[in-house]
């Protein structure tokens, strides 16, 4: 179904877009009839195609569930360093804690980015801006550490990342929330 | 050891949005917005000042005031950008008076203040319109935003470490040494590699020769993709079948060469396209979009609470800067020429705004996306609805009043793209897009003020038009206004691309409407050399793998744009000074 919704979409784009232009920068509107029209029907239904075949995807798409899981642990993972750094925060050099954050909070922050979009099939669009407004908030807030870090900011460090692990907190939790509805899904 | 012993901490809040940050933004963004004014007027082109503004403020903050702030530095910046927002939007525009007003006197004795007063307001509503969208674009969607990653670059660059910096060093040393080669020693910027390999021009297969590019592919990476597919469409599908299928006059076309399919046929089907997916984007996105207004609500609501709600501006005041953007407009549209009227001045001042709206979610998205903005399209549909809208006054006053209200949309839209991009290079560096807000905002009124006075010194000087001010941008405006008021307006192209952008647009292939409306508005030099960047980020990638990309590809594609832009902007300057010596 996906590939036929791609065909339509494609053939609807490419043949609508000669339709418009092979009359020249100012066709009479006569000359886009009826084959613009009909195209433009073609590449909608092929649309609807694409938006149905995504729906069917998520109740069985393996790579939803694995991405899902895998954003799942790196949201524990981040929790779990942020309460460890901040645990430290008297051992810890302040012009050190960017390079922590570097090596232990990058890679679990860029790996959440990059499945992200798989919380839109599961959880809906709104679900998606739920779990993402704390995320981006306790990710701005790690940069802010780390900028702060680099200048040697002591107080605005630990303050950021107080708040930032919150807000990680909340990112997971509401993820979390949302997980056992999705799995039960049709 | 030795950097621990050398390096102080300090205590208390972290300086941000301070008064050195707002002079110091306001003196380097009067110098840029001068030099990059003088630029575009003397060679017809505008160039983005955010990492010049970076650099130099790293200079003077750091190395002459001894100040330490990463993100007040991003202040400065952003304040920069800001006024120079104002040099894009209006000497696009309203040289175009001048020109004109050289045959017909009436269209050059506008009132400056008045354009003064529209640009302020204008930028006003382009940045009410466009920050409740910064959680749907930099939070939500995520998008790269290729510039702001490279001023972002720069910033963090004193705690990046030294093997990123000596990286982003090195590739700007190799980017501006490269651009500074074609400049000096090629006849052009091109390589046309269809004609060295045999192949038929309307293929257009010619690479623009800028690492810049390459660099901003790279940031892009596979979401850029289909930016490169709107060019292949174009010039490997469409061209074809219209050398075979067009009808004589499209045929002679193709034959004429790439460029002349391009402007004829191409662009404002791109813009239709731009447009369509923009504005049914919005629909699509709308859960997204509702959320981010909750959010805000929910923030003016909670302030005090948490950081989070003190860091967003209150969706109160956006509310009220567009109110009283808009009564300003239709003051402004009333005020331009005595025969205007209060029900078309309304009218224009509705149509304005509404396109100020969608015109800065298409500029943001594809600066997003790709780094490149159709601003000059965007201005173009504006002055068109203008004119079209005041026609009915005679064609001198429907031309001020559409050029200066015109103008105060063009700030509009040159200002949203540019919060959108120092709200990504903020949210890398961990900076309060309030304070960044609040920055940009009070940074609206002295760009137009600075270029207006420019404009008018320069006029005044050596004439706008001619062969030492030819003003190009504005010159091709106002021969765009002369054909629009004889309705010769390819309104057709622009509806049949508005429906297909929205069908793309509604597929839920993310951004792709948006991106090949893109691609088939940019010339397919750019589009190609760009390609090449994603697909170098998509080799790498898979390659080395992503930490690899983050430590060493992200830093170098940063250093290419950074090089390019600097070697760029003395280009200009060694140019205005030749031509003043000549």
């Amino acid at each position: 179904m996906r590939a036929v919704g791609h065909v339509l979409l494609w053939c609807g784009f490419l043949g609508g877009a000669f339709t418009a232009v092979r009359s020249g920068a100012a066709p009479a509107p006569s000359a886009l009839l009826p084959a613009y029209p009909i195209l433009l029907a073609v590449g909608i239904a092929g649309v609807v195609l694409l938006r149905m075949s995504a729906g069917r995807a998520l109740a069985h798409a393996p790579k939803v569930e694995g991405e899902m899981t895998l954003m799942r642990a790196a949201l524990e993972r981040l929790c779990a360093a942020l309460d460890r750094m901040l645990g430290e925060r008297s051992s810890i050099d302040v012009f050190d804690v960017h390079e922590r954050i570097d090596e232990e909070l990058l890679k679990d922050l860029a790996g959440f980015a990059e499945a992200r979009e798989s919380m839109i099939p599961a959880f809906g669009l709104e679900g998606y801006a739920d779990v993402m407004t704390c995320f981006a908030g306790a990710e701005r807030l790690i940069n802010r550490a780390w900028s702060a870090s680099a200048d040697g900011y002591v107080d605005e460090v630990w303050d950021s990342l107080e708040q930032a692990a919150t807000l990680m907190r909340e990112a997971r939790d509401r993820f979390l929330s949302r997980v056992p509805s999705a799995r039960a899904a049709p | 050891m030795g950097r621990k012993a050398v390096r102080e901490v300090h205590r208390g809040p972290y300086p941000e949005l301070t008064w050195t940050a707002l002079l110091v933004g306001y003196g380097l963004g009067t110098l840029i917005t001068i030099s990059i004014g003088y630029a575009s007027l003397k060679l017809g082109f505008s160039i983005e000042g955010s990492e010049l503004a970076a650099i130099l403020g790293w200079g003077i903050l750091r190395g002459l005031l001894g100040r330490t702030s990463i993100v007040e530095n991003n202040i400065n910046q952003t304040i920069a950008s800001a006024v120079n927002g104002a040099s894009a939007g209006l000497m696009f525009s309203v040289p175009a008076l001048l020109i004109i007003g050289q045959r017909v006197p009436e269209a050059g004795r506008f009132s400056s203040v008045l354009v003064v007063f529209a640009a302020i307001s204008g930028g006003i509503l382009g940045l009410a319109f466009v920050i409740p969208l910064r959680k749907q674009m930099i939070d939500f969607n995520r998008l790269a935003y290729p510039g702001g990653i490279a001023v972002a670059a720069i910033l963090k660059s004193p705690g990046a470490g030294l093997r990123k910096t000596a990286y982003m060093l090195a590739a700007a040393g190799i980017s501006g040494l490269v651009h500074a080669a074609v400049l000096t020693l090629l006849p052009g910027e091109d390589l046309d590699v269809g004609a060295i390999l045999g192949l038929p021009p309307l293929l257009n297969i010619t690479f623009y020769l800028s690492l810049l590019t390459v660099g901003t592919g790279f940031l892009s990476g596979r979401g850029g993709l289909m930016f490169g597919l709107g060019g292949f469409i174009c010039y490997f599908a469409l061209s074809p079948a219209l050398a075979r299928f067009g009808v004589p006059e499209v045929q002679r076309l193709v034959a004429e060469g790439p460029d002349a399919v391009r402007v004829e046929l191409y662009r404002p089907l791109g813009i239709g396209i731009l447009i369509g997916a923009a504005v049914a984007g919005v629909f699509a996105a709308f859960p997204l979009i509702r959320s981010a207004f909750r959010s805000m609500q929910d923030a003016s609501r909670a302030r005090g609470e948490s950081r989070l709600a003190a860091d967003e501006m209150p969706i109160k005041a956006l509310y009220v800067a567009i109110a009283a953007g808009f009564v300003v407009l239709v003051l402004i549209a009333d005020l331009a020429v005595p025969q205007m009227t209060l029900p078309r001045a309304v009218a224009m001042a509705v149509l304005g705004t509404l396109w100020i709206w969608v015109a800065g979610v298409i500029v943001s998205e594809c600066l997003g996306r790709t780094n490149w903005s159709p601003l000059s399209g965007m201005t173009l549909i504006a002055v068109t609805i203008l004119v079209l809208i005041a026609s009915g006054l005679g064609s001198t006053a429907a031309i001020i009043s559409s050029v200066i209200v015109g103008a105060a949309i063009c700030v509009a839209i040159a200002q949203a793209g540019d919060m959108m991009l120092d709200l990504k290079s903020g949210y890398l560096v961990g900076a309060s897009p309030r304070k960044q807000q609040i920055a940009q905002m009070l940074s609206t009124w002295l760009g137009p003020i600075i270029v207006i006075a420019l404009m008018w010194v320069l006029h005044g000087a050596y004439r706008m038009g001619s062969d030492k001010l030819p003003a190009p941008q504005a010159a091709a405006l106002a021969s765009t206004i002369e054909v629009i008021i004889q309705g010769d307006v390819p309104k057709l192209l622009y509806g049949a691309g508005a429906g297909l952008g929205a069908m793309l647009a509604f597929s839920g292939l993310g951004g792709i409407g948006v991106l090949i409306g893109l691609g088939f508005y940019m010339p397919f030099n750019i589009v190609l050399t760009y390609t090449v960047g994603c697909l170098a980020r998509i080799h790498v990638q898979r390659r080395y793998g992503v930490e690899f990309v983050e430590n060493v590809g992200i830093p170098v594609a940063a250093g290419l744009i950074v090089g390019e832009a600097l070697v760029g902007v003395g280009n200009a300057l060694v140019r205005i000074a030749l031509a003043m010596g000549a």
